[in-house]
């Protein structure tokens, strides 16, 4: 694509990361004691740790931070930031490599992170921590393996673990759970393989493990899990030694599996669930976003989905195509909405939809920007949102074009 | 043909158009009144209201926006029957998915009923079932909450198409439209705090309220928020009346 596609949606700036624009699946927004303004950027893989992009002026940006992995056969894919202390997620690509885990750096000064705690999670089956949610300043919630851990399925091994931030020199697992069966020696009967994939694929799509993990401050109690193809849960986590199920719900077969994101509307009673596209050329079409009625958490059923743009126009554009991330309302400078969901579809760009009445969930804004330059895609893949309390958008590209910052006109 | 809308910035005829309840295109009842010959005058609905200043004020016993069957009437027993249809029917009115609305109906009729335990001696009824008032009849003289509502817009505002601005909840009483608006953590929405902001400092009777999420959930109705008038509702009507009143069932018994 060479033209940008728009509805009630502007480009104000684009920052390419210095060359590394490889954005992964974190971004949060820290507005330090002076008022200054940093987006936090996880990067989608090696060379680069995370950045810190100064946003103050939206339309003048600039790196102040950014920061190298130790080495380059693992990624940190996701962030969060509360306050100034920031969590960051490591994962390897090997089992039992090293470092796998969770760090925490003192961001007081942005330009120069100070390192204050880090929690281990390699081990002999484990690849560390893909996601996680920090947002309360007391507990990180992740998708992260343990060396304790034996996954039934090598793919299997992230699961929920919660750890108490509170004293960063000694972090603490405080509570896990995990999808019955997925563990060596669960009475639980392994569970089905939605698209199965060979084992030896340690990176393939066939999965029962988490990927995100949303726990909000004013339900303290809730823990919304999006966990692959096992679909989502909603835990009782009143008890964070003790998780329990509250409900599942999963479309998953005969839908393409890979559930990503479970994100509450608490004063609407309902979830938005989102299932992450994960092959290119539209090969998992197709990939949704789900709205569900929970007003019984113990009965979750589906109204309606996002409305997607048509396969036959973007499925075969190049590169993935179907949902991704939304931004999560979660605390701090946040856009913060029950009726407006605002996700990352890939080469369908950014797309705003209007969910006041969520049988017929409405498209009302859209940016989809050309490919950029030195992508190993020929189309944007937009793979990360946040949107910040005034409204503006920040979006990154997964390959190559880095942090694009938005407004809409809704 | 906006200038056939109902418009509150006339000057020779100044009328409210409220849209309410589970309403998703209010463009087609703004429309209706395209196709409508002369003036249409004070109408109650269930599912708009039009208003004007001398208009009177919108009460529970307001006939039009209950639309009960003569056979549910004939199941109503007692005054507390007709209520809790009353109540059922309003918060049906309001989207499912619309939480805080609900809630704020629920505490308002709770709030409503409540008055009149309090104010009881004042309300110069009789106390016992069998007297022919009795002081919870006045229930029915309490204001009737339009959830949902959307207050069309002047062709000033927007002159290609109707534009309505959103409340949570509006009442209409005598010269006053009051609106609501629940304050919760939500992001205002720009375009729709424009059509607020447009409503708010034109329309001559309109005042907004806004309550705090929270004091609905953990207080109760908020009464402290509202105007004497609005809390002793029945102040200044001689009777009660109930929302459906005899002429109306005999205007739907006679073909």
């Amino acid at each position: 694509m060479s033209e940008t596609l728009s509805k009630n949606m502007s480009l104000i700036s684009q920052n390419t990361l210095g060359g590394f624009g490889g954005v992964g699946e974190g971004m949060a927004l820290q507005v330090t004691g002076k008022g200054r303004r940093i987006l936090w950027i996880a990067h989608e893989g090696p060379p680069k740790n995370f950045t810190g992009v100064d946003v103050t002026d939206p339309k003048n940006t600039s790196v102040v931070c950014q920061t190298e992995l130790p080495h380059q056969n693992m990624r940190s894919n996701s962030l969060e930031v509360t306050g100034d202390i920031l969590a960051v997620a490591y994962q390897v690509y090997e089992l039992g490599l090293e470092p796998a885990g969770m760090e925490l750096f003192d961001v007081s000064d942005p330009a120069n992170p100070k390192s204050i705690g880090f929690h281990s999670t390699a081990g002999p089956h484990s690849r560390g921590v893909h996601c996680l949610w920090f947002v309360d300043g007391e507990y990180v919630h992740m998708a992260s393996g343990a060396p304790d851990f034996t996954p039934r399925h090598p793919r299997d091994d992230q699961f929920y673990q919660i750890i108490d931030v509170r004293n960063p020199g000694k972090l603490q697992e405080v509570g896990r759970w995990w999808y019955p069966g997925t563990r060596e020696g669960d009475d639980a009967p392994p569970p089905e393989r939605i698209n199965p994939v060979p084992v030896e694929e340690l990176r393939g799509g066939d999965a029962v493990r988490l990927h995100n993990v949303n726990v909000y401050p004013d339900h303290p109690d809730r823990a919304y899990l999006g966990y692959i193809d096992g679909g989502a849960f909603i835990l009782d986590i009143s008890d964070k030694s003790s998780p329990q199920v509250v409900s599942r719900w999963s479309p998953h077969n005969p839908y393409p599996g890979f559930t990503h994101t479970v994100m509450p509307l608490f004063d609407r009673g309902l979830l938005v669930v989102t299932d992450e596209c994960i092959k290119d050329d539209a090969e998992d079409w197709p990939k949704l976003t789900w709205v569900i009625d929970a007003r019984n958490e113990q009965n979750l059923v589906p109204i309606s989905t996002l409305p997607m743009p048509p396969v036959e126009e973007f499925g075969h554009k190049g590169g993935r195509f179907g949902s991704h991330n939304i931004h999560e309302n979660r605390p701090g400078p946040s856009f913060h909405s029950e009726e407006i969901i605002v996700g990352a579809f890939f080469n369908a760009g950014i797309r705003v939809y209007d969910l006041k009445n969520p049988y017929q969930p409405e498209l009302i804004a859209y940016f989809v920007p050309p490919g950029p330059e030195n992508s190993r895609a020929s189309t944007i893949q937009m793979n990360e949102v946040y949107v910040d309390e005034n409204g503006i958008v920040y979006a990154g590209d997964r390959w190559a074009g880095g942090l694009y910052i938005m407004e809409m006109d809704i | 043909m906006a200038q056939q809308y109902p418009d509150f910035l006339s000057k020779d005829r100044p009328q409210t158009l409220i849209a309410y309840g589970i309403v998703t295109n209010p463009e087609t009842i703004a429309r209706s009144f395209e196709r409508s010959e002369g003036q249409r005058p004070f109408e109650l609905t269930n599912r708009y209201a039009l208003v004007s200043p001398a208009s009177p004020g919108l009460r529970l016993s307001s006939p039009g926006w209950i639309d009960i069957s003569v056979q549910q009437m004939s199941q109503v027993r007692c005054s507390d029957d007709l209520f809790d249809l009353c109540r059922e029917r309003l918060i049906n009115r309001s989207s499912p998915f619309s939480k805080l609305i609900r809630l704020f109906v629920e505490r308002y009729l709770e709030f409503a009923r409540a008055q009149l335990e309090r104010h009881k001696s004042e309300l110069g009824a009789g106390t016992a079932d069998d007297e022919i008032f009795n002081y919870r009849d006045w229930i029915f003289s309490a204001w009737l909450p339009l959830p949902q509502a959307q207050i069309l817009l002047p062709a000033a505002f927007a002159a290609d198409r109707p534009s309505f601005a959103e409340l949570d909840i509006a009442f209409s009483l005598p010269g006053q439209l009051i609106g609501v608006m629940i304050e919760s953590a939500g992001t205002p929405i720009r375009s729709r705090q424009k059509k607020l902001d447009y409503l708010a400092e034109n329309h001559p009777q309109f005042s907004l309220v806004r309550v705090p999420k929270t004091r609905l959930q953990n207080e109760g109705f908020p009464e402290d928020l509202f105007s004497e008038t609005f809390v002793r509702f029945w102040q200044g009507l001689s009777l009660p009346q109930g929302p459906c009143p005899p002429e109306v069932l005999m205007g739907r018994l006679v073909p």
